[in-house]
């Protein structure tokens, strides 16, 4: 279930008192199979057993799930957060596919003063360990109905959905909700507290899209971590003597005050993760470079920790040959759209070669959305002899055969090829051996 | 002297004390004290989050006042079910040895529970156990223990409400961290969250039926089968009342004229 990086970040998490940190990905993985297992056993025979065995596997996926969950909220600067993240991340997940729900019942995540759903604690955290992909699949847990909780609470939901679907320009868009502010109850202060979180998402999705921080005395963005510190504060409210001892007395709200905490662990790293942030590789113009990234982030705003390794390892210098291999949904597109566009900018013609005709056209739409001012073909017709294409266009999608007849039968693509970038992209065709 | 807290143990199946008032005056004024701070609370977040105007302790007092107001079908339950997780939690106060806890949640929450508290070691330099509250003000002992206490229990016990526990426990250990720097946190979170070194203590009303020891003892039957392990996880208090709607009728009007008489409305 978890490749070697990400076994190695589970296995770097906080020391639990009799836990071998070091079969801990594996034990999650079994814990995974143990409820999958149970959940098809419960519909059938034998369902008693399979109960019981799923109860003592969530119990212990449970107390997980809650230990690395107060690791990561108590002290958000902790080195090894994201590994704590992870795997709190994990375990939730575990429990929330073994939670039995009842199809029929109409939920809402809650979001009282005393706490936070789980699918929503779990969500941050797997953004935290900046493992954007498992993020996006467990918001989908995330649900709401209009008439179930305020406005306030939909937004904030909605905010942390789109957080963690990378869709970062619907949050700018969303309108404050009002409160009524007329009336000093209890749960109009937890709906301030949840409307603070909620302006303080919307800050930190415009500082994502954005180039540059300016200082907010220069017109740039209040940091958001000024919002959730607010509310971690104010969540705390230390009364008089009441018990007339000298000691002091808090009332707390729980609920705010644990999300306060999660969205500055998931504020602290996140930046630096910005598609926005990655500086322009040598040689190539710092505008077209931000106008590039720029589109590309509103799909995709995050650099995952093997994209950033890559940029790190000159990857999008000229000159540098990579081969790259991710399991699919590994974030393989994000980079050959980052090569294309530094090829692009500095006036490089690019040939795209993908393994089968469907994926051309598919490709082609990919990159055409991107690279919307490029020129882009996709070239599939095999009876064409390419006297159409003597110049070849900016970028050029086509299969290997393709690009082979048209390297034999076009002199001048051969003479113009210092300039191309190409890509021989391969996807998984999965193992063609004899049986 | 608020409450006098009287030991009562029963062998093995539960240890605890009764609580008798000692001064209702002081202990009404105790409890109105903790509305008026937690309203005067309430106002200062939406003070410092909405940019509502500043209130002084005249509107602390009136919306406070608000929730000694019985529910509109004239329902006391929830009036004098937050009274006595009041009176609960100042009864653990006085007992409690350096242990910090919140006082009981004002807001209505779908989550969350009466009551919870960090149980310290002697030297008070670490974190033992977390004790979690179940406080019911009621004139059905036995059958809200029977149908309502012991299956929340077997269910916590179970890994439900973990979530709810875990973000309640955070604040309060944040709150002692605070108080007290040298506390290894990542300490206190493996005992409490991941060794789940857990305590209950259940807080009821009573009448004359469960007064004599032998039938408080009856009261509590199946304590230790719905959370095993040694005695001092299981904690039972009981307050008598001869006629607990009308004792708590006449201790909200205390209350009430405490809440006005200190913010001199």
């Amino acid at each position: 279930m978890f490749d070697p990086i990400t076994a190695a970040l589970i296995a770097a998490s906080p020391p639990l008192e009799g836990l071998d940190l070091d079969a801990l990905p594996k034990r999650l993985t079994e814990a995974f199979a143990d409820i999958v297992a149970a959940r098809i056993r419960l519909r059938g025979e034998g369902a008693e057993d399979a109960s019981e065995m799923l109860q003592e596997t969530l119990l212990e996926v449970r107390r997980l799930a809650a230990a690395h969950e107060a690791f990561v909220a108590l002290l958000p600067e902790r080195e090894n957060r994201a590994a704590a993240a992870f795997v709190a991340a994990s375990a939730h997940q575990v429990c929330l596919i073994g939670s039995i729900v009842d199809e029929d019942e109409i939920t809402q995540s809650y979001l009282d003063g005393a706490s936070v759903a789980p699918e929503i604690c779990a969500t941050l955290l797997f953004i935290v360990a900046e493992a954007h992909a498992d993020a996006a699949e467990c918001a989908k847990r995330i649900s709401f109905s209009p008439d179930a909780g305020t406005d306030v609470e939909s937004a904030l939901l909605t905010a942390i959905k789109s957080l963690a679907t990378g869709r970062l320009s619907n949050i700018g868009q969303m309108d404050i909700p009002d409160i009524d502010t007329g009336q000093a109850t209890p749960e109009q202060a937890i709906d301030a507290l949840y409307l603070e979180l909620f302006k303080g998402i919307k800050r930190l999705a415009a500082r994502l899209l954005a180039r540059i921080d300016l200082d907010p005395a220069a017109g740039g963005i209040e940091p958001a971590l000024a919002y959730f510190t607010r509310v971690k504060e104010l969540s705390v409210g230390q009364m008089d003597d009441v018990l007339g001892t000298g000691d002091h007395v808090y009332n707390l709200f729980p609920g705010p005050l644990h999300l306060a905490n999660l969205l500055i662990a998931v504020e602290r790293d996140l930046v630096e993760s910005a598609l926005t942030r990655t500086p322009a590789p040598q040689g190539v113009d710092e505008d077209g470079w931000w106008q590039v990234i720029r589109r590309m982030a509103r799909k995709r705003p995050f650099l995952w920790r093997n994209h950033r390794d890559a940029i790190a390892s000159n990857y999008l210098e000229k000159g540098t040959s990579s081969a790259i291999s991710f399991p699919t949904g590994g974030g393989k597109s994000t980079l050959a759209e980052l090569k294309i566009a530094a090829s692009l900018i500095r006036g490089e013609k690019v040939v795209f070669l993908v393994p089968t005709h469907a994926l051309v056209d598919q490709t082609t739409r990919a990159l055409k959305d991107t690279f919307n001012t490029f020129d882009i073909v996709g070239d599939v017709e095999d009876e064409v002899t390419f006297s159409d294409i003597v110049v070849l266009p900016e970028v050029i999608v086509t299969t290997p055969e393709r690009c082979l007849m048209l390297l034999t039968t076009q002199p001048d693509t051969r003479t113009s090829r210092t300039t191309l970038r190409i890509f021989q992209f391969v996807a998984d065709l999965g193992k063609q051996g004899p049986k | 002297m608020t409450l006098i807290l009287k030991q009562l143990d029963h062998d093995n199946l539960c240890h605890g004390w009764e609580w008798e008032v000692a001064d209702i005056d002081v202990l009404a004024e105790r409890v109105a004290r903790v509305a008026l701070g937690q309203y005067r609370h309430v106002a200062q977040i939406l003070e410092g989050l909405s940019g509502a105007a500043p209130t002084g302790t005249a509107q602390h007092a009136a919306d406070a006042l608000k929730k000694l107001k019985l529910a509109k079908n004239g329902d006391p339950w929830q009036r004098d079910g937050w009274l006595f997780q009041v009176i609960s939690w100042i009864a653990a106060n006085q007992n409690r040895q350096e242990a910090t806890l919140a006082p009981p949640h004002i807001f209505h929450a779908h989550k969350g529970f009466d009551g919870m508290q960090l149980e310290l070691s002697g030297d008070g330099k670490s974190i033992t156990a977390i004790v979690i509250f179940e406080d019911k003000a009621t004139e059905h002992a036995r059958k809200t223990i029977k149908q309502n206490v012991w299956p929340d229990i077997v269910g916590l016990e179970a890994g439900e409400r973990v979530s709810e526990l875990t973000h309640e426990a955070s604040a309060l250990l944040e709150r002692h961290q605070h108080l007290h720097p040298d506390l290894n946190i990542d300490d206190a979170i493996d005992r409490i969250l991941w060794q789940q070194a857990r305590r209950y203590r259940v807080s009821i009303s009573i009448d004359d039926k469960h007064k004599a020891a032998d039938d408080r003892k009856r009261l509590f039957k199946h304590y230790d089968s719905s959370a095993d392990g040694e005695v001092a996880r299981r904690r039972a208090e009981t307050m008598h009342f001869d006629d607990l709607r009308q004792w708590m009728s006449d201790f909200a009007t205390l209350v009430e004229n405490k809440i006005k008489a200190i913010a001199h409305v």
